[in-house]
C-alpha cells in the first residue's frame, strides 16, 4: 500500500529533500504547503493519509495549525516534525491533537508507518 | 501657682489676643485686611475704655498726670499686634481723651498745655519704636517658620527619593508639599514630554471636588506661558473646570522646573479665593528649584533602569534571532544533506562496500553535528519558550535536570507573560537547577511559582549542602542583573547545610 502524504514546511531546501526521501521509500507526496492556510486548504482537497507538519512555520506555530487541521470533518492524521528534539517540545506535543512527533533527522517512511500503526492500534483497543 | 497667677493669666490673655490679631496677618487679600482693621478698632476701643475706668478708680489715690502712663499699655499692645498706624491713632485718642476727661479743667482740651504735647510725643515715640521692633521680630519669626516648613517639605521629598519610591508617588508627594506650603487649593506638576505633549505628573487638591471638576485642562495658559518664556507666570482669573464644573475662577501661579539645564516641566499652584500672596511666585520658584534636583535624581535613576532593561531586551532579541537563523539555515540544510546522502547511498551499485561504509560514517557525523547544534541552539534561546510560554518551558527544564524535580506552577496556561519576563524567569530556573545539579549534592529540587496581583513569584529550593555565594561564579550574578534590570528582585538563601533557595519576584503586565 502506498500512503498519500501532505508536507507542510516553510523550508524549501528541506521540503525537496524530504519529498525525494519519502518518495524513494514508497510514499506518495500528493501536496506541499508552506503555511497554515495552504495546509488547511490542501488537506481538505486532497485528503492525504497523513500530513507531516513542521512545528516552526515562520511566524506561525505548527501546534496551532494542527488544531486547525483537526477541526475539519474527517481530519487526516498529523505527524509533527521539527529539527528540534521531541524533548524540546514534549509538553506541547502531548497537548496537541497530532498523532505524534518525528525529528527531521530521523524522518523515514518506516518511522511514519510505525507511528500510524501505533496510533490506529490505540484507536482499536 | 498662687503667686504667679496674675502673670500666667496675663500671658494667656495676651496669647489669645495675639492669635486674634495675627489670624490674618500681613500680605493677605483685601477681605482679611478689612477684618484686621475691624479687630484693631474693637481692641483699641476696649483697651482705652478699660484704661479710662482704671484712671477713674485711681484718680483720687495718685497725682493725675502720672496716670497717663497707663495709656502706654494700650499703645504698646496695639503697636505689637496691629502695627504702627493703629498705635499712632491710639496714642492720639489716648492723649485727647485723658486730658479731656481727667486733666483739670475737665471737659476741655487745652491745646496750649505743654504737658499734653509732652505726653503725646512720648506716646508717639513709643508707638513707633515698639511697632517697628515688633514688626521686625514678627518678620523674622515668620521667615524662620517658613524656612522650617520648606525644609520639612524638602526633607520629606528627599526621603522619598532616597527610598526609591515610584515616580508617581514622588510626583504626588511633591505636589502635595507645594500645595500645603503655599496654602493653595490646587497644586500640580506638569511635564513637557519629548514628543511635545504635556503630561500631568502629580496633582494635589485641598478637596477632591476640585480635581473632579476637571481642573488640569484649564491651567493651560500658565503652562503655555512657562513653555514659551521659561519664567514664572501668574494669571488672576483662570477659568477652571469648564466641563461640568461650577465655572469658578482661580488665581494661578506657575514656576518652571529646570532639570539638567532643560525646561522639564512646570509646577503650578492655584487658589480659588484669589488669595495667593504676592510673594507666592518667588517662594514657588525657590522651592521648585530645589525640588528639581530631586526630580533630576529620580529621572537619572529611571533612565538608568530603562537603559538596563533595554540592554537585556536587546540582547535577548539578538539571541533569539541567532537561534532562529541557526534553525532556519544551518540545521535545515544539514537535515536536507543527510537525506541526500542517504539517497546517494541507496543508489550506489552493490559491490563497493567501502564507499557505502564511508558514506554511512559521514551521515552519522552529520547527525551528531545536528545534535550538537541543537544543544547550542537550546542554550542560546529556548525554542519552546517562544512557542509555548513559561509553563512548558519550565517543565522541559525539569525533565532535563538530572535531579528529581517537583514542579508546581499556578500560572494560567493560556495567558502569556511579556517575553522579557518569560525569558528572565526561564534563565533563573535554568541556572538554579544547573547549580543544584552541579554543586548542591541534593536529592530533590522543588520549583514552585504563581502569578497573581501583578507579580510573578518563582522559587527554586534544593535540599543540598547550601553555602552558595554569587562571588564565586558568574551564574548567580548574571541572573540577579537580569532580574533587577526588569525591576524585579532575586533573593538567594543558602545557609550551609540547609539547602539553597532562589526566590524570584517580577512585576508583570499580562499580554493578551
Ligand atoms: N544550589 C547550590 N548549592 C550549593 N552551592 C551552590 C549552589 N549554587 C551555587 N553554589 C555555590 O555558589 C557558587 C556560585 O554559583 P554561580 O552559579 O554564580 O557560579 P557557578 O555555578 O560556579 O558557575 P557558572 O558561572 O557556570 O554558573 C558556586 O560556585 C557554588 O560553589
Ligand atoms: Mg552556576
Amino acid at each position: 500500500m502506498t500512503e498519500s502524504c501532505l508536507i507542510v514546511d516553510d523550508s524549501l531546501g528541506f521540503m525537496d529533500a524530504a519529498r525525494g526521501l519519502l518518495e524513494r521509500q514508497g510514499l506518495r507526496v500528493v501536496g506541499v504547503a508552506v503555511n497554515g492556510s495552504d495546509a488547511v486548504r490542501l488537506a481538505h482537497q486532497l485528503h492525504p493519509d497523513v500530513t507531516l507538519l513542521d512545528i516552526n512555520l515562520g511566524d506561525e506555530s505548527g501546534f496551532e495549525v494542527a488544531e486547525q487541521l483537526q477541526r475539519h470533518a474527517n481530519p487526516s492524521p498529523v505527524i509533527l516534525i521539527s529539527t528540534y528534539a521531541e524533548e524540546d517540545y514534549s509538553d506541547l506535543i502531548a497537548a496537541s491533537p497530532a498523532l505524534g512527533f518525528l525529528s527531521k533527522a530521523n524522518l523515514s517512511v518506516a518511522a511514519i508507518r510505525a507511528l500510524m500503526q501505533r496510533a490506529s492500534g490505540y484507536r482499536e483497543t | 501657682m498662687t503667686g504667679r497667677w496674675p502673670s500666667a493669666r496675663l500671658a494667656s490673655a495676651w496669647r489669645a489676643l495675639a492669635r486674634w490679631a495675627d489670624a490674618e496677618r500681613g500680605d493677605g487679600p483685601p477681605a482679611s485686611r478689612v477684618r484686621r482693621w475691624i479687630h484693631a478698632t474693637i481692641a483699641s476701643t476696649v483697651l482705652i475704655v478699660a484704661i479710662n475706668s482704671a484712671v477713674d478708680l485711681l484718680d483720687n489715690h495718685a497725682p493725675v498726670r502720672s496716670l497717663s502712663v497707663l495709656y502706654l499699655l494700650a499703645v504698646v499692645t496695639v503697636a505689637v499686634l496691629w502695627g504702627m498706624i493703629f498705635a499712632i491713632l491710639v496714642s492720639l485718642v489716648s492723649v485727647l481723651s485723658f486730658s479731656y476727661l481727667y486733666v483739670p479743667p475737665r471737659g476741655k482740651f487745652d491745646i496750649t498745655e505743654p504737658a499734653n504735647w509732652y505726653s503725646l510725643l512720648v506716646f508717639l515715640i513709643t508707638a513707633i519704636v515698639v511697632s517697628e521692633l515688633a514688626a521686625r521680630s514678627q518678620r523674622t519669626a515668620r521667615a524662620s517658620a517658613r524656612l522650617a516648613e520648606e525644609q520639612g517639605a524638602l526633607r520629606r521629598v528627599a526621603t522619598l527619593v532616597a527610598q526609591e519610591t515610584s515616580r508617581e508617588e514622588l510626583d504626588a508627594l511633591i505636589s502635595e508639599e507645594v500645595g500645603q506650603l503655599l496654602s493653595a487649593d490646587l497644586a500640580m506638576m506638569r511635564h513637557y514630554a519629548d514628543d511635545g505633549s504635556l503630561r500631568l505628573m502629580g496633582q494635589w487638591a485641598r478637596s477632591t471636588r476640585l480635581i473632579a471638576s476637571g481642573c488640569p485642562a484649564a491651567v493651560d495658559r500658565v503652562t503655555e506661558l512657562i513653555a514659551q518664556t521659561g519664567k514664572l507666570a501668574r494669571f488672576e482669573n483662570e477659568m477652571l473646570g469648564q466641563r461640568g464644573g461650577d465655572g469658578a475662577t482661580f488665581s494661578a501661579v506657575g514656576a518652571p522646573i529646570v532639570v539638567e539645564g532643560r525646561l522639564w516641566g512646570a509646577m503650578i499652584v492655584a487658589s480659588r479665593a484669589h488669595d495667593l500672596p504676592a510673594n507666592t511666585g518667588a517662594r514657588l520658584d525657590d522651592f521648585t528649584a530645589l525640588v528639581a534636583i530631586a526630580i533630576a535624581n529620580a529621572k537619572n535613576r529611571a533612565d538608568l533602569a530603562a537603559s538596563r532593561e533595554r540592554v537585556v531586551v536587546a540582547a535577548d532579541e539578538t539571541r533569539r534571532r541567532i537561534e532562529r537563523d541557526l534553525h532556519d539555515g544551518a540545521q535545515q540544510q544539514l537535515v536536507a544533506l543527510t537525506f541526500e546522502l542517504q539517497a546517494t547511498q541507496e543508489s550506489l551499485p552493490s559491490g563497493i562496500p567501502q564507499v557505502r561504509a564511508d558514506l554511512s560514517r559521514v551521515t552519522q557525523g552529520l547527525v551528531s553535528t545536528l545534535e550538537e547544534l541543537r544543544e547550542i541552539a537550546r542554550g542560546i534561546h529556548p525554542a519552546i519558550l517562544v512557542q509555548g510560554g513559561l509553563a512548558p518551558a519550565l517543565r522541559m527544564l525539569a525533565q532535563r535536570c538530572p535531579l528529581p524535580v517537583q514542579l508546581e506552577l499556578e500560572v494560567d496556561r493560556q495567558s502569556r507573560l511579556a517575553e522579557p519576563i518569560e525569558v528572565a524567569t526561564y534563565y533563573v530556573v535554568a541556572e538554579a537547577l544547573t547549580n543544584a545539579a552541579k554543586h548542591a549534592d541534593a536529592s530533590l529540587v522543588k520549583v514552585t511559582g504563581d502569578a497573581r496581583d501583578g507579580m510573578l513569584r518563582v522559587r527554586v529550593q534544593d535540599d543540598g549542602c547550601g553555602g552558595a555565594s554569587p562571588a564565586r561564579g558568574s551564574g548567580l550574578v548574571g541572573i540577579v542583573d537580569r532580574v533587577e534590570a526588569l525591576g524585579g528582585k532575586l533573593v538567594l538563601r543558602s545557609p550551609p547545610g540547609a539547602g539553597t533557595s532562589v526566590e524570584l519576584a517580577l512585576p508583570i503586565a499580562t499580554q493578551a
